[in-house]
């Protein structure tokens, strides 16, 4: 098989490890003026300039990745009814293993 | 390749008789005056809500959209109280393709340009999506070595060919007058791109059908309708500065006639040719705007009173804005995209302040009653003519994620999410919208020739190719082979043979072999077919 995760066998560090090989290949060849590396602190929107569509193809990925259909990817992605202003990929990780293992992170 | 003919299956996005008609008999289209002289053409009549998304998806899958459950660009889902929108993609398509079932069944497809081909689904052949950001372009096409060759053609510019949102808005809100030179150029540019690539595959790695959507048309035809109807504008007494603009509109016709011809030259001796459009086109000259006339019925909150369109917009820049500018709370009904001409009904079940099971069917009529019976306040007129329930418009296994009503408007065009002071506003200019009434041409061996009596309808395409391919129709399509297409010597020689039903895709088609996994693969099959045919299991 390709380059799937069974999300019965993952760990904060698999989650991370895909998580950032994900959003390095999506990035890959954008015309955008981010030059630093994709790390924890990074923000979506202000630094790799992610539009709406770029978000909905990152959940594509991580849904294809980690074989999930179901992810509430609302708590990450809305506050309060409206779509959240940014999101750092520490948020994306903490998100995804609390979704996947069951993590709580407050 | 097998006996059958090679089959071509060419879309153009938005096309209608009531324009082309007019090119053919100018000479602008010869390439389709040929094919009308020689073929058999008429109607075909779109999806209920003739949209792309899911016109073109029933085009490749011979399914409706209340059972392929794509109904438009985006859905919205309610999580949790809040509204959650998702874009769809092939994972949300619950049925299998057209060039899926070709490809189990030991044939070619190669499909370009159509909607909602991403991510790629194996198919022995090649796709592309359309409707595609430029950011997301590589990861759309299988074999995603694809993307290694297409980069290497003439004139390739990914952002080019990929789709723009925020042109895509340009084409149905109207345009500046200075942007219709590049506009009309963009889109020259980007049809000569999908060519290219259709050129390069069927000269060097061929299909048994070969399927692309150029949607130019409509794009050209939402901006200029005014000067490409018949109806509105007389080539013999328009002025100079409306016949320029005409002219240039005619020069994309032109190109893309002469791509329909040469992509034809290399399909074969005698190809079988379809032509399709996924919905027609007519006149919009005003602005429904639905939220604000839900919002007057206490149906839907603003958080913003004051934010009101004057200009005839149909849409926010950024959708997560407009998903903002409502107050969730004070909104037990409301309308997401201007495409989808729907109402939805928020439910309690779902966790926010909706509408209980026990009321919804009365809360649903009385917006359906009050929509039917709200009159233009100017000229009394009926503006909303019909308002259909999702079990009347969307029947299927998948209705549960259609609009709870699908609105048609009288000028057939598409309504506003934005708030405005009135409901109603004319636009100041007419604008080119969708009709149900799309084009069939169809020509080639076996074809009768002819004006057809009665429409063909968008879910009939897929049986009838899979009949030019000499393949049974799967049980379970919705559409069928249209009576009196084909000759009854030709059907006499092929009956339409009834095949198994589809099968359900799998979600996550990960296993994406590389060309060379792909031709290992191939070798292994075969080495195992030698040693069945040795053992006497297959002759």
């Amino acid at each position: 098989m390709g380059n799937t995760e069974s999300a019965g066998n993952i760990d904060r560090a698999g989650i991370e490890m895909a998580t950032l090989e994900i959003l390095k290949d999506l990035t890959a060849d954008w015309d955008t003026d981010y030059a630093g590396d994709i790390g924890p602190d990074t923000l979506l929107i202000e630094e790799l300039a992610f539009e709406s569509i770029d978000v909905v193809q990152l959940v594509v990925s991580l849904e294809s990745r980690f074989q999930r259909r179901d992810m509430p990817f609302e708590k990450l992605l809305m506050n309060d009814g409206r779509y959240v202003d940014d999101i750092k990929v520490r948020q994306i990780f903490e998100f995804l293993e609390e979704t996947l293992t069951g993590a709580s992170h407050g | 390749m097998a006996d059958s003919p090679q089959t071509l299956l060419f879309g153009l996005d938005g096309a209608t008789f009531s324009v082309l008609d007019q090119l053919i008999d100018e000479g602008v289209t010869p390439f389709l005056g040929e094919l009308r002289d020689r073929g058999q053409w008429g109607e075909l009549m779109s999806t209920v809500n003739p949209l792309t998304p899911p016109a073109w998806t029933t085009v490749m899958t011979g399914r409706s959209p209340g059972n392929h459950g794509i109904y438009d660009f985006i859905r919205a889902e309610e999580r949790g109280g809040s509204v959650f929108f998702v874009m769809n993609s092939s994972r949300d398509r619950r049925v299998e393709t057209l060039w899926e079932i070709v490809s189990r069944q030991q044939r070619r497809a190669t499909a370009l340009n159509f909607f909602g081909l991403a991510p790629p689904r194996p198919v022995a052949g090649h796709t592309i999506s359309g409707f595609v950001p430029y950011r997301h372009l590589r990861r759309a096409m299988w074999p995603l070595e694809l993307w290694d060759d297409i980069q290497k053609l003439p004139g390739f510019d990914r952002k080019e060919l990929a789709m723009d949102l925020d042109l895509e808005k340009k084409s149905i809100q109207g345009l500046p007058e200075e942007d219709y030179d590049d506009w009309t150029a963009m889109h020259r540019r980007r049809e000569r791109q999908w060519f290219e690539i259709a050129q390069m595959l069927l000269t060097n790695d061929p299909s048994d059908v070969t399927a692309i959507v150029f949607d130019g048309v409509d794009k050209l035809q939402h901006v200029f309708w005014r000067y490409l109807d018949p109806e509105m504008l007389n080539p013999s007494t328009a002025s100079p500065a409306d016949l320029r603009v005409r002219d240039l509109c005619l020069d994309y016709y032109r190109e893309v006639d002469g791509y329909l011809r040469h992509l034809t030259s290399l399909a074969g001796d005698d190809p079988r040719i379809f032509i399709v459009s996924d919905h027609g086109f007519g006149p919009t000259w005003e602005v429904f705007y639905l939220n604000a006339w839900l919002a007057e019925r206490g149906y839907l909150g603003w958080r913003d009173e004051s934010d009101r369109d004057t200009t005839g917009a149909l849409t926010v820049d950024r959708l997560k804005s407009h998903v903002g500018m409502l107050d969730w709370d004070r909104t037990t009904a409301f309308c997401l995209t201007p495409s989808s001409n729907g109402v939805f009904i928020r439910r309690a079940e779902a966790g926010g302040n909706g509408i209980r099971a026990e009321d919804y069917e009365s809360f649903r009529t009385k917006i359906a009653d009050e929509l039917l019976a709200w009159r233009d306040p100017a000229s009394g007129g009926q503006v909303v003519t019909s308002v259909l329930t999702r079990e009347q418009a969307y029947p299927g296994t998948t209705m549960e994620m259609a609009p709870d009503l699908l609105l048609t408007i009288r000028d057939g065009g598409f309504v506003s999410i934005l708030n405005a002071d009135a409901p109603l506003m004319p636009r100041d200019e007419v604008l080119g919208t969708h009709r149900p009434e799309g084009v069939f041409m169809a020509a080639g061996p076996g074809i009768e020739p002819g004006k057809r009596d009665t429409p063909v309808d968008l879910i009939d395409v897929t049986p009838t190719v899979l009949y030019s391919l000499g393949l049974p129709v799967p049980q379970d399509l919705e559409g069928r082979v249209p009576e009196g297409l084909f000759t009854s010597e030709h059907l006499a020689g092929q009956p339409i043979e009834s095949g198994p039903p589809t099968l359900t895709p799998d979600p996550f088609p990960e296993h994406r072999p590389s060309r060379d996994e792909k031709a290992l693969e191939d070798e292994a099959e075969a080495e195992v077919m030698a040693r069945l045919k040795a053992l006497g299991y297959v002759e």
